[in-house]
This record gives C-alpha cells, structure tokens and sequence, in this order.
C-alpha cells in the first residue's frame, strides 16, 4: 500500500459538503467520500444529475469550500487553504468543463486565451507565449490559423480543444474534465477521447473524469466510482465494470442503450414520486428503489467495504446479489 | 396505411443553404421511425416542419401530407384542431414549454378543455388518470406542483401524459431524452414504446442517441446537412449501412463492450 500512497496525486479523505440554509434542514450533497487517484491515472464518477459529482468537483478545484474531511493534493492537504496559497492550487488543478463557450471571453481571440494562461501563470513572458500557443494548438490538432479568430468562430469541437490545450499547458498535477464530452456530437466525443488518452501518454496526467455516460467514463477510466445521493456507492476498475455489484450500478448498466441489443433489453416501469431531494435521516439513500431492500436498509446506511481486491461496495445485500 | 407523407421538401431560412434538403419519407401508421444524425443535420427543423411550427422567416418547398391533407394549405383553425388531438408533440425539455408560475393541474385542464369538451372535475379525474398511466405515483401531488418542483424526468412524463390526453395519432418526439438521465431515459423510452401497443400510436423520433433509436424503431432515416442519406429497416440500417456518413456515424458510438481505449491491463 505504501508504494501506492507515494504516487497518489489525489487523495480524498472522508469528504463531504453541506449546504445550510440557516433555517431549514441542512442539505449533505456529498458524504463521507474517500477516493485516491494514482499519477497516471484515469478515475471515472458517475452518477445522475444531483448526486452530489459536480459539488464534489468543485470541491476538488475548490470553487467550493469544503465542509467535511480532508483533500490531500500530492500529500499536501488544500481543504483549507485560502488567499495566496489556494491560487497555487488552481493552477495545479485544471478543469474543463461541458460547454466550451462558456469558458472563453467572446472578445478574447483563441490564441491570446492560450497565451494568457502561460503568462498569468508566470511560466512565461508575453514574447515566447506566442510561439508556446502555436505548439499547443498544433499539439491539439488544430491549425495555428485558427488562433486570432474569435470564439464564436470555432465550433464546440475545435474549442473544447483549446480549452483542453490550456489545461495541460500549464502543467498541473490533475485535470478535472467534469462531462467534458457530453455536449459534442457522437463523432467530435470520440476524437476528444482519443486525444484526451493520447495527452495522458505524453504528459503522464492524472484525469478526474466525471460523467453520466457509462460508456464514455469506462473507455477511458482505470478505475470508476458510481456516487449516488452524495455517496459513493461502488468502486472498482473500469474493465470490470460489467461485474458491479450494486443494485444501482446494476441498473445504471442495464438502462445504456446498445445500437446492437434490440429488443433483447427489458425495461420495468418505475413509479416516480415528488421529492424533497435527498433522504437525510438514516439508512440506504437507495433503499426505496431498491428490489433488494430489506428491514436492515431502513435502519443502517452501508458502508463501502471491500468485497473483493480493488472491488468496493456499499450494500448490506451484496452476498445475496451474486 | 401512410399517415404522413413528405415529398421533396426542403426549407431554408436564408434562401440560400437548405436546413432541409429535397426529403421524402412515408410513414405508416402504427410505425415508430427515428430520425437520427448530428446537431445542425436539419433533423428538428423537418418535425417543426411537419407540424407546421416554422418561423415566418423559413420558406419552404415540396409538399406534406398529413392524413390525406397538406399542412401548407390548412387555415388556423384547422391547424389547431390538427395539433393536439391528431398530432402531439414532444421536446427535448416539457417543463420549458410550461408556464413557470401556473401549478401543473391549471395547464393541464387547460390544455384538455382548449382541445376537447370536459367539464373542470372531468378534467382533473382525467389528468390523474393519465399520470397514473406515466407511472407518476402521486398524482395528485403533481398536479398541485409547480413545473420547478418536478425533476427534468417527472416534467418529461407530465409532457408525454398531456401529449396522450388526446390519444393522438401521430407522436413527434423531439430529442425527448437527451436532456435526461439514462435511468430517465430508459423510462421515458419504454413509455413511449407503451404507447404503441396500447393505443397505436405511431411516432417519429428525432435523436442523437444511436442506441435508443435502434431500441425503439421500425425504421431508421440518417440526415446529414439537411438531406435524408439513408432511410431502412433497423437491423438493415444498423448491420449493412448502404451510406459511408451511417458507418461513420455508427462507428463512432462508444458502446460498454467496446475495447477500452485506456487503461491498466489487468
């Protein structure tokens, strides 16, 4: 474990986020999540919309405080940093983001949005930040004349490029890419990946991917987490995705569409109901759309524990599951 | 029989770039057709199309017959009983379409009184009736909500239940579940499937989802700017693509059996 612990680029220990309102009851988008992502590694979340990924995302980049437990980046705990300290750490994690037009500045041209980072940064001056803005965009597949045209010139593809181009340029120790693909079409999503694992070669980078896609998360991950209501529900390594255990894994798997299982995948109807958002009050936050669930899953929430090597699960039924 | 039949139809919004080029397509009644291709194909500009949404800015040729009838030469009134009670129409995102600030019960009886003959109890009765049938379990609850209460799959179902009230014949799903999560949308999917084995239905589909649209169809129709490259059988369509766009379309997929791209051996 210890030779384990040397590389880890990210360790989360314990980490949760509480949004208090003052008067009402405080909502836990996020609880007690641990997770260590190695160099070079590639760590899938998945989870649907209000599971608590993107919360946890910003808490990693920290756009957003930390309430509970620890972020250790490299070994060095930045849950708590502030001023000076906390915009050292943004530079050492980059994000990109779903939709690449929100993150550039209309009047900005694309190559001075490159240079901008170096310059800001302070890896170097305005002069040589040209010619470092002309290797990236060529590093990205893109050409070099693209660069003194303005955002809205460039289609989603060409941009979610740059933005990843930046992102690496500085050098930081982990890139988030929260959905970076999603909003691409089918054929642009793919090249993105492929020049995503293409980078990671290069540069040895350590992703944070966070997706709703299975599919998209498993062809670049090592190893994926499945968060539900806050938690994280599952872990285990991406090419064994297909034994997950956990009913709701189970279901998140059955629910992706194939273009080759026509008519072979059966679907049940689930009776929706209005909600007050997460259940706070004890027990399996899944237990409601559970087939499984049984008196003990009312009572006790589950812990993740090990069920077999680098294969975790959260459910007091997984013995009965196999 | 053919319920609607396009025939060389084309709009464009400049007079000079087509969104929709020179299509034609039949589709029988009780068929589910998808429409399958990338943003800008033209895929939703021919569903607007087809039920006579398009902004006064699109000028269009070629014809569209629905039930016998062209759209182009219908008047308003007709128009509007065609919509709702022949037609319905579902978008990417229902709650857009409703009124923030009035509760789901109020748009619902109005929208089953504008287009049939209920009295206000009758409606209500009505409205459960038909959320009970989406699988909404509470009913009533939804109805005393207002559209920012519901989740983005409770609205999508709201929608799908007011696009049934009027047991229309012909279904116009508009990326239904794009914007849905894949548990949603595996719902939403099986939903609308219901709804050709009890009411045969028929439905077009427009979507960027290769995998539902294999899932749910008869027949699937691949655009690519504006022009309609490929129309088939699925399993013709999915296995022996006539079209090098629909191979490199469907090649692009990322399906969970595929080789992973990255990644520890292990």
């Amino acid at each position: 474990m210890s030779e384990y612990k040397d590389s880890a680029v990210l360790e989360l220990k314990h980490v949760g986020k509480v949004f208090d309102s003052g008067k009402d009851t405080a909502f836990r988008a996020v609880r007690d999540v641990s997770l260590t992502v190695r160099r070079g590694e590639c760590l899938g979340i998945v989870g649907e919309s209000g599971c608590g990924k993107s919360t946890l995302a910003r808490m990693i980049t920290r756009l957003t405080d930390v309430s509970e437990g620890e972020i250790l980046l490299c070994g060095r705990d930045i849950s708590k940093l502030r001023g000076r300290a906390l915009r050292s750490t943004y530079r050492d994690v980059q994000m990109v983001f779903q939709d690449p037009y929100s993150v550039f500045s209309p009047r900005t041209s694309v190559g001075t949005f490159l240079e901008d980072a170096l310059v800001y940064h302070g890896i170097l001056r305005r002069r040589e930040a040209r010619q470092e803005a002309k290797r990236l965009m060529e590093l990205v597949e893109l050409p070099s004349g693209l660069m003194d045209r303005f955002p809205h010139q460039l289609s989603g593809g060409q941009l979610q490029r740059v933005v990843i181009a930046r992102a690496v340029s500085i050098r930081p120790k982990l890139v988030l890419l929260d959905e970076a693909t999603s909003a691409l079409d089918v054929s642009v999503q793919k090249q993105i990946l492929k020049l995503l694992v293409e980078l990671q070669r290069m540069y040895g980078l350590t992703y944070v991917l966070i997706g709703h896609d299975l599919a998209v998360v498993r062809t670049i991950s090592d190893r994926i987490a499945v968060m539900y209501a806050g938690m994280v529900v599952e872990e285990l390594d991406a090419a064994e995705l297909e034994q997950a255990m956990h009913p709701y894994t189970r279901m998140l798997l059955n629910s992706v569409f194939s273009v080759h299982d026509r008519g072979r995948k059966i679907i049940d109807l689930e009776e929706m109901r209005v909600s007050g958002g997460h259940t706070n009050t004890e027990g399996c936050p899944y237990r409601e759309r559970c087939m499984f669930a049984g008196p003990l899953c009312a009572e006790r929430r589950p812990l993740l524990a090990e069920k077999r090597t680098g294969h975790s699960v959260a459910c007091h039924n997984i013995t009965q599951l196999s | 029989m053919e319920i609607l039949t396009v025939k060389n139809y084309s709009i464009t919004y400049d007079g000079v770039k087509s969104a929709v080029d020179r299509v034609s397509l039949g589709i029988d009644e009780g068929e589910i057709v998808s429409i399958v291709g990338e943003s800008g194909s033209g895929k939703s500009t021919l569903l607007h199309g087809i039920l006579g949404l398009l902004p006064r800015s699109a000028a269009s040729k070629g014809t569209v017959h629905v039930f016998g009838r062209e759209i182009a030469e219908m008047n308003p009134a007709e128009l509007r009983k065609l919509r709702g009670e022949q037609i319905a129409m579902i978008f990417q995102d229902t709650g857009r379409y409703m009124n923030p600030i009035s509760r789901i019960g109020a748009q619902f009886r109005q929208y089953l009184r504008c287009h049939g003959n209920y009295s206000p109890a009758e409606c209500d009765a009505e409205a459960l009736d038909l959320l009970r049938r989406v699988h909404l379990a509470d009913g009533e609850r939804v109805l005393r909500s207002y559209p920012f209460e519901l989740s983005g799959g409770m609205r999508q179902r709201v929608g799908i239940a007011m696009a049934m009230a009027l047991k229309p014949r012909l279904l116009l799903a508009d990326e239904p579940t794009s914007a849905l999560d894949v548990t949603v949308q595996a719902q939403i999917v099986r939903q609308m499937m219901d709804l050709r084995e009890k009411y045969g239905t028929t439905i077009i589909l427009v979507t960027h989802n290769m995998g539902v649209a294999a899932y749910m169809s008869d027949r699937i129709g691949v655009m690519r700017d504006g022009a309609l490259v490929e129309l088939g059988p699925t399993e013709r369509v999915i296995h022996v693509p006539e079209n090098t766009y629909t191979r490199d379309l469907l090649g692009a997929v990322i399906e969970l059996d595929d080789e992973r791209m990255a990644g520890r051996a292990i």
